[in-house]
C-alpha cells in the first residue's frame, strides 16, 4: 500500500507543492490508523453506534483535498473485508463447524442436532448481521464525509454499498462449507414442521361451528390434543421411536419423528382436517394478513424466529441459498406427506387434501418467508411481471402484491410437484390399484388429475406394460385372473383416459398373452354367463356377474352406436359433429381410428382378443351343451335369459342352435311328464302302489347290500327327420329284490331329449348298462315312440348323470356319478371280485378306461384295489366295511342328500367336443389343400399359401388369419407332414 | 429311331391337338360368364382336396383359377411305379361344354405323349362332356400311363418299345432322369 500511496501521490500531488507531500503523509497514515482502530472497535461492538472521530475527519478531508477520495474509500473496503473474513466469517463457520461433529456423534439421536441447529443459526446469523450492518454504517459514514454536500452523496453511497454487498456475499459463499445448505435445509425443516403441527393442533381443537358433529372425530381429536399439546411429551415420544418407518427421502436423519410416528389415518384426518381451515383462510395469502394468521396459528416467537433468519440470510447475500433450503424442506415435506397418506391405500381421494395442505401448511410458510425478504431488490425486477401462469393477475405495487405474486407462483409449482410424486407413486402402483378396482377409483381419479398435469401418459404405459409382464402374463397366473385383471385394467383406464389411447397401449400385452393361452375363449364365455353372483366358482362369482351385467348393460349403447353410424346427419347436426370433433391425442397410434377407440365396449373388447365371435358362439354353445346335459331339472330360466342377452350383441342367427337346445330342454320336460303321468296313469287302473323314491329303500339281501338307484342316459333317435337323444336327469329310486328280478319304476328315469342336429357333437362312448336299466331305457323309448310317433329314442347311454345310493353292511352313501360309474358299481352287486379285463368286458369299455374311471370308487373306498399273482391282472373287491378299508375312506362317504357334488367330474372328458377339437377339424379342411397346393407347387412361403387359401378355398370361405395359418402348419410340421426351411414350406419326403 | 420322332410328333400334334385348340378361344356361345365357370372349378378342387385319391394332385397356379398344376404319381405295377409327373391345366371360358387343354409338364416317354407334352386322349379331345371334372381327367391321365393305345401313338418309337417292358423302363427311366437333370 506504500508504493500505492507513493505512486497516488506522485500522479494526483504532482501540480502541488511539494510542501503538500509531508502533510498528506501524515493524514494517510491517521487515517489508516484510524480507521483499523474504529474497525476493531466495531467488530468488537457490534451494536454501538459508529464513533465520530475527529481525527480521523480531518485525515480524510485532507486527503480529500488532495484529490485521494477514490484511494480512500477502496482502503475503507479493503480494509472492511480484510477485518469481516478475519473475525466475522472465521467466527461464523467456526461455530458453525460444531454442525458435523454433532452430525456424526449424534446419528441416532437428531433432536439434539436440531436444537443446536434451532438455537446456533439464528444466533450466529444475527451476529454475522449486526457486524456487517455495523460495517455499513462506518462505510457511510466516511462515504458521508467525503461526499459530504456534493450532489451525487447518495448515489455514491447506494454505489459503495453495494459493492461492499458484493463482496462481502462473495467472501461468505466462496467459503461456506459444505455442510451450510444443510444446516439451512435443516432449520427450514424443523421449522417447517413445528409449523405443520401447530396448523394440525389448531385444527384438532374443533372451531365453533367446526365439524363437532362428528362423534368419532371428536373422540379421537381429544386423546391427540393431550398429545399434541404437551411438547415434552411430543419430544419425548419423538426420541423413542425407531427409525424403521423412515419414510422421508431427505438424507438428512434428524427430520422431526413426529410426522412419522402419527399414524396413517391421523395423517389424513390430519390432510383433510385442514380443509375448512383452508378455506376460512383462502384469502390471506398476501402479507399482513398471512402473517398474523401465521402467528395466531404457531406464535410470534416462531414467526419471529423464521423472519429473522431470513431476514438475516439475505442481508448477508444468502438470498438464493436460503431459498433452496426452505424450497426444499418443503418439497420433502409435501413428499413425506404424500408418501404417507396415500401409502398403498386407494380408496380415498387424496389430491384435495393434498392441494388444500398445500395451501394450510406450505403456502403459509411461504408467505411469512416472503413477507421477511421483503422487497428483495434483486427479484423485484422478475416479480414486477405477473407470472403468466398465475390464473389471478395481480397489479405488482407494494410488499403485498410481491408476496401475493411470490405466493401464487409457489402453488404453481407445489401444485405441480404434488401432482409429479403422486402421479409417479400411483403409477408405479397402478397394477395394485387395478386390483382393488373398483374400491380404488378415488385413487384413479387422482392419477387422472395428475396425469392431465403432468402429461405422463407414456411413463405410465412402460411402467405398467412391465407390471403386468412381471405379475401378471406368468404362467402361474390363471386364466381366469388374467381376465379378471384385463377387464379391470379396462373400466380403470377408461375412467382415466377416456380416448382411450392409454388403453390400446396398454392392452396389446394383455391381448397378445391372452391369445396364446388354450383355455381363454371358456373362460371368458364363463365370466359372461355366470350370472350366479357369489355363489359358484370361487373368486369368480362377483366379476362374473359384473361381467353379465355388462353384457345386460352393453347392449344399448350398441344399438345407439349403430343408429349413429348409419343415420344420415342432416346440417346442423353434423356441423355440431364436426364442431365437437377433437384430435386424437399425440400419443396415439395412427393406424387405429379414434372411433374404434371409444366405441368397443368391455364384451367387444373381451371378444375382440379374438377377433372374430364365432369363436365365442361356439365355444358358448359347447358348454350350454354341457351344462344342460348335466342338469337334473329341466329350469333353464337363467340360460335363457343369459341367451336373450347373447342374442342381442351377437345376433339372432348366430344364436340359433342355442335356442333350439333350450326349447329340447323344454320339450324333454314335457315329454318326461307326459310318459310318467302315462304310467302313473296305468298303475292306479291297475291298482297298485306307486313305490315311492328313496323313502323306502330295501335292503339287498346278500352282503353287499348297496342300492343302485337308475342310471339315466341319453339318446338319440335316427329315425325319420327329427333326431333325439336323451340324457338322462338324476333320479333316486331303488332298485330292490336281490334275486335279478328287480323292476325299476320309471319314476326313477329323467330323460333329456334333444335335436342332435343342433347340439355339437357328442363324445362317442359305448357303455353296456346293466341289464335292469336297460329295461328301463327300453321301456321308456317304448313310451316315448307312442306318444312321438314315428320318432324313437336313440339313447346316449354314456350321458347324464345317476344319483345313487351304496348300501353297505355298515354304512349307506349316496353318489350323484356318471352312468359309466354307476355301471361299474353295479356289477359288483351280485359279485363281489372282478379282474379289470372282466369288468372291462361286461360294462363294454376297454380296460384302460375301466381303470381310469373306476379309480374315483377306490378313491372313495367303496372298491379296493389289487393285483393277482398270476397274470398281473387288477383285481377289485368291494369294501363291505370301513374296517377294511382303513382310513382310506376319508371319513366316509356323506349321507346326507343335499348338494351332492357330481363325482368324478374332473376325470371325465368334456362329453361334448371341445372348441379346440372342432376347430382343429376345421383346419382339416384347409390340411388337404395345404398339401394339395404343396404337392403341385413343391414349396411355398406362408403368404402364399394364406392368399390361394383365401382364393380357392369358398366352401366354407377360408377365415383365419395369417397367425393362425401359421400355427396350424406349425402343428402339420410338428406332424412330420410338412417342413419348413428357408421360409418356404413343402411336404416332406416320404 | 430316337430322329424321326419329332417328325411324328409334329404331325400328331398338328392333327389332333390342333382341332381342339382351335376350338379354345372361340368365345363361349352359351353365354357363360366367367364367375360360375370358377364357381365350377372352385368346386371341383373342392371335391379333389376332399377325395383325398392317391397320386393325383391339381390345385390353381396363382392367382388365375383357370390355369392348374397337376401331378400325377405312376400307378404301382406299371413301369411308371414311384415316378411323378407334373402337368398344366388350361380350362377354357366355357368349361365344362369344352375340355380344358391338358399337357405333361415334366418330360413324359409315353406312347401316346408327344415330346411337348401333349396329350392324345380321347376324353380330351372328340369324347369330352361336361360330365367329367379335373379328378376324371387326372385319373384317365393315370391310367393312360399304365394301359397306352399304342394304336394312335404320338410317340410310335414308344409305342414300339413298349412290347419290351424292361427296355421301355429302361429309356423311360433314363429319359425322366435326363429331364429331371436339366430342369433341375
Amino acid at each position: 500500500m506504500g508504493e500505492n500511496l507513493a505512486m497516488a501521490m506522485a500522479d494526483s500531488a504532482a501540480s502541488s507543492a511539494f510542501a503538500n507531500l509531508s502533510a498528506v503523509t501524515q493524514a494517510w497514515q491517521l487515517y489508516v490508523l484510524r480507521a483499523s482502530a474504529m474497525l476493531r472497535l466495531g467488530s468488537s461492538q457490534p451494536s454501538s453506534p459508529p464513533v465520530v472521530d475527529t481525527e480521523f475527519d480531518a485525515s480524510v478531508r485532507v486527503l480529500c483535498e488532495q484529490g485521494l477520495a477514490s484511494l480512500v474509500v477502496s482502503y475503507f473496503l479493503d480494509a472492511l473485508e480484510k477485518a469481516f473474513k478475519q473475525h466475522e466469517v472465521a467466527n461464523l463457520w467456526q461455530q458453525l463447524d460444531e454442525y458435523s461433529r454433532l452430525k456424526e456423534d449424534d446419528a441416532d439421536d437428531p433432536g439434539k442436532l436440531n436444537e443446536w441447529v434451532q438455537y446456533t443459526l439464528p444466533k450466529v446469523l444475527s451476529e454475522i448481521s449486526s457486524a456487517k450492518l455495523a460495517q455499513e454504517e462506518s462505510l457511510r459514514m466516511l462515504t458521508r464525509l467525503i461526499y459530504h454536500g456534493t450532489a451525487g452523496q447518495a448515489v455514491e453511497v447506494e454505489r459503495f454499498l453495494s459493492q461492499y454487498h458484493t463482496a462481502v456475499s462473495a467472501l461468505l459463499l466462496t467459503s461456506a462449507p459444505q455442510h451450510f445448505p444443510e444446516i439451512l435445509n435443516l432449520f427450514f425443516k424443523v421449522r417447517l414442521e413445528q409449523f405443520s403441527k401447530a396448523v394440525r393442533q389448531r385444527n384438532r381443537k374443533p372451531p365453533s361451528g367446526g365439524p363437532s358433529g362428528d362423534s368419532e372425530d371428536d373422540a379421537s381429536e381429544g386423546s391427540e390434543n393431550n398429545n399434541g399439546e404437551d411438547d415434552e411429551m411430543e419430544s419425548m415420544r419423538s426420541s423413542h421411536c425407531t427409525s424403521a418407518d423412515d419414510m422421508e427421502i431427505n438424507e438428512n436423519p434428524s427430520e422431526n419423528r413426529e410426522t412419522k410416528q402419527v399414524d396413517d389415518t391421523d395423517e389424513a384426518r390430519d390432510m383433510e382436517g385442514v380443509d375448512f381451515v383452508a378455506v376460512s383462510h383462502l384469502k390471506l395469502n398476501a402479507g399482513a394478513a398471512t402473517m398474523q394468521e401465521v402467528a395466531a396459528v404457531a406464535g410470534e416467537e416462531w414467526v419471529g424466529g423464521v423472519s429473522s433468519v431470513i431476514c438475516n440470510l439475505r442481508h448477508i447475500g444468502f438470498a438464493a441459498l436460503s431459498e433452496e433450503g426452505y424450497a426444499s424442506a418443503i418439497y420433502s415435506l409435501l413428499k413425506a406427506k404424500i408418501h404417507a397418506i396415500t401409502n398403498k391405500r386407494y380408496e380415498k381421494p387424496v389430491l384435495a387434501s393434498v392441494r388444500s395442505w398445500i395451501e394450510a401448511v406450505p403456502l403459509r410458510f411461504l408467505s411469512i418467508i416472503l413477507a421477511s425478504s421483503g422487497p428483495p431488490s434483486s427479484k423485484s425486477s422478475s416479480l414486477t411481471f405477473p407470472s403468466p401462469l398465475a390464473s389471478i393477475s395481480i397489479p405488482s405495487t407494494g410488499v403485498d402484491e410481491i408476496v401475493k405474486e411470490g405466493v401464487v407462483r409457489w402453488r404453481l409449482r407445489l401444485h405441480f410437484f404434488a401432482y409429479e410424486t403422486l402421479g409417479d407413486m400411483r403409477i408405479n402402483e397402478l397394477f395394485d390399484i387395478i386390483v382393488d378396482y373398483p374400491e380404488s377409483l378415488p385413487a384413479i381419479e387422482d392419477l387422472r388429475q395428475c396425469l392431465t398435469n403432468t402429461r405422463h401418459h407414456a411413463k405410465l404405459v412402460d411402467s405398467f406394460r412391465t407390471a403386468l409382464r412381471q405379475r401378471l402374463l406368468t404362467a402361474g397366473a390363471a386364466t381366469t385372473d388374467i381376465l379378471l385383471q384385463y377387464v379391470s385394467t379396462i373400466k380403470a383406464l377408461r375412467t382415466m383416459d377416456p380416448t382411450g389411447v392409454v388403453l390400446e397401449a396398454v392392452g396389446e400385452p394383455i391381448k397378445e398373452y391372452l391369445r396364446g393361452r388354450k383355455d381363454t375363449i371358456r373362460c371368458i364365455v364363463t365370466m359372461l354367463t355366470d350370472d350366479t353372483g357369489g355363489g359358484g366358482m370361487a373368486g369368480l362369482g362377483g366379476v362374473g356377474e359384473s361381467l353379465f351385467e355388462e353384457l345386460s348393460r352393453g347392449v344399448s349403447s350398441l344399438e345407439n352406436v349403430d343408429s349413429d353410424d348409419d343415420a344420415e346427419l342432416d346440417g346442423d347436426e353434423a356441423w355440431a359433429a364436426a364442431e365437437r370433433w377433437e384430435p386424437d391425442p399425440i400419443e396415439a397410434d395412427p393406424s387405429r381410428t379414434s372411433k374404434s377407440r371409444r366405441l368397443m365396449d368391455i364384451i367387444s373388447m373381451l371378444v375382440g382378443i379374438y377377433g372374430s365371435k364365432e369363436l365365442f358362439v361356439n365355444e358358448y354353445r359347447v358348454m350350454l351343451a354341457e351344462k344342460l346335459l348335466n342338469k337334473s331339472d329341466y329350469d333353464t330360466d337363467r340360460d335363457i335369459r343369459t341367451l336373450e342377452l347373447l342374442k342381442l350383441r351377437f345376433g339372432e342367427n348366430n344364436m340359433h342352435g342355442c335356442e333350439i337346445m333350450l326349447k329340447d330342454l323344454a320339450d324333454s320336460k314335457r315329454i318326461n311328464t307326459n310318459i310318467k303321468a302315462a304310467v302313473a296313469a296305468e298303475l292306479s287302473q291297475h291298482g297298485l302302489a306307486v313305490p315311492a323314491t328313496s323313502s323306502d329303500s330295501v335292503p339287498l339281501a346278500g352282503d353287499a347290500g348297496y342300492r343302485t338307484p337308475t342310471a339315466t342316459v341319453g339318446l338319440v333317435d335316427s329315425h325319420s327327420q327329427a333326431t333325439f337323444m336323451q340324457t338322462p336327469g338324476s333320479q333316486t329310486g331303488d332298485i330292490a329284490s336281490a334275486d335279478g328280478d328287480r323292476k325299476l319304476p320309471l319314476d326313477v328315469l329323467e330323460a333329456t331329449i334333444i335335436s342332435s342336429l343342433f347340439w355339437p357333437p357328442f363324445q362317442a362312448e359305448t357303455l353296456k348298462v346293466p341289464a335292469v336299466v336297460e329295461g328301463l331305457l327300453e321301456e321308456y323309448a317304448q313310451r316315448f315312440h307312442t306318444i312321438k310317433a314315428p320318432r324313437k329314442l336313440q339313447w346316449r347311454k354314456n350321458l347324464g348323470t345317476v344319483k345313487l345310493e351304496l348300501q353297505f353292511e355298515d354304512r349307506s352313501a349316496q353318489f350323484v356319478v356318471s352312468p359309466m360309474h354307476a355301471a361299474i358299481i353295479m356289477h359288483f352287486e351280485n359279485q363281489t371280485r372282478w379282474t379289470a379285463t372282466e369288468l372291462a368286458e361286461a360294462v363294454g369299455v376297454p380296460v384302460i378306461t375301466l381303470r381310469r374311471r373306476i379309480m374315483l370308487w377306490v378313491n372313495q373306498g367303496v372298491l379296493v384295489e389289487s393285483h393277482t399273482v398270476k397274470d398281473g391282472d387288477t383285481v377289485y373287491n368291494i369294501v363291505e366295511t370301513m374296517g377294511d378299508a382303513g382310513a382310506r375312506a376319508g371319513g366316509g362317504a356323506p349321507s346326507t342328500d343335499a348338494a351332492l357334488p357330481l363325482l368324478g367330474d374332473e376325470e371325465r372328458e368334456s362329453a361334448v367336443a371341445s372348441m379346440e377339437d372342432q376347430w382343429q377339424q376345421e383346419m382339416n379342411v384347409y390340411e388337404s389343400y395345404v398339401i394339395g397346393m404343396l404337392t403341385n407347387f413343391d414349396s411355398l412361403p406362408l403368404d402364399r399359401i394364406h392368399n390361394m387359401l383365401k382364393m380357392f378355398v369358398s366352401d366354407p370361405p377360408y377365415d383365419k388369419t395369417l397367425q393362425q395359418l401359421q400355427g396350424f402348419l406349425g402343428r402339420l410340421v410338428g406332424e412330420e407332414k410338412l417342413e419348413f426351411r428357408e421360409g418356404v414350406y413343402r411336404r416332406r419326403q416320404m | 429311331m430316337t430322329g424321326n420322332l419329332p417328325q411324328d410328333v409334329q404331325q400328331h400334334s398338328s392333327s389332333i391337338v390342333q382341332p381342339a385348340a382351335g376350338k379354345l378361344p372361340k368365345p363361349a356361345s352359351q353365354l357363360v360368364d366367367s364367375h360360375s365357370v370358377s364357381r365350377r372349378l372352385q368346386s371341383e378342387l373342392m371335391s379333389l382336396m376332399t377325395c383325398g385319391d392317391p397320386g393325383i394332385s391339381a390345385f390353381p397356379e396363382g392367382d388365375n383359377i383357370f390355369s392348374w398344376i397337376g401331378t400325377i404319381k405312376g400307378s404301382n405295377a406299371t413301369v411308371y411305379e414311384g415316378l411323378s409327373y407334373k402337368l398344366t391345366l388350361k380350362f377354357p371360358t366355357d368349361y365344362p361344354f369344352k375340355p380344358p387343354v391338358v399337357k405333361f409338364d415334366t418330360l413324359c416317354f409315353h406312347p401316346n405323349v408327344d415330346q411337348f407334352g401333349n396329350i392324345c386322349l380321347d376324353i380330351l379331345q372328340d369324347k369330352w362332356s361336361s360330365a367329367y371334372d379335373v379328378r376324371t381327367i387326372l385319373l384317365s391321365i393315370q391310367s393312360l400311363l399304365g394301359e397306352p393305345n399304342n394304336d394312335s401313338p404320338l410317340n410310335s418309337y414308344a409305342a414300339a418299345l413298349w412290347a419290351d417292358q424292361e427296355e421301355f423302363k429302361k429309356v423311360m427311366r433314363k429319359q425322366y432322369r435326363d429331364a429331371a437333370g436339366l430342369t433341375r
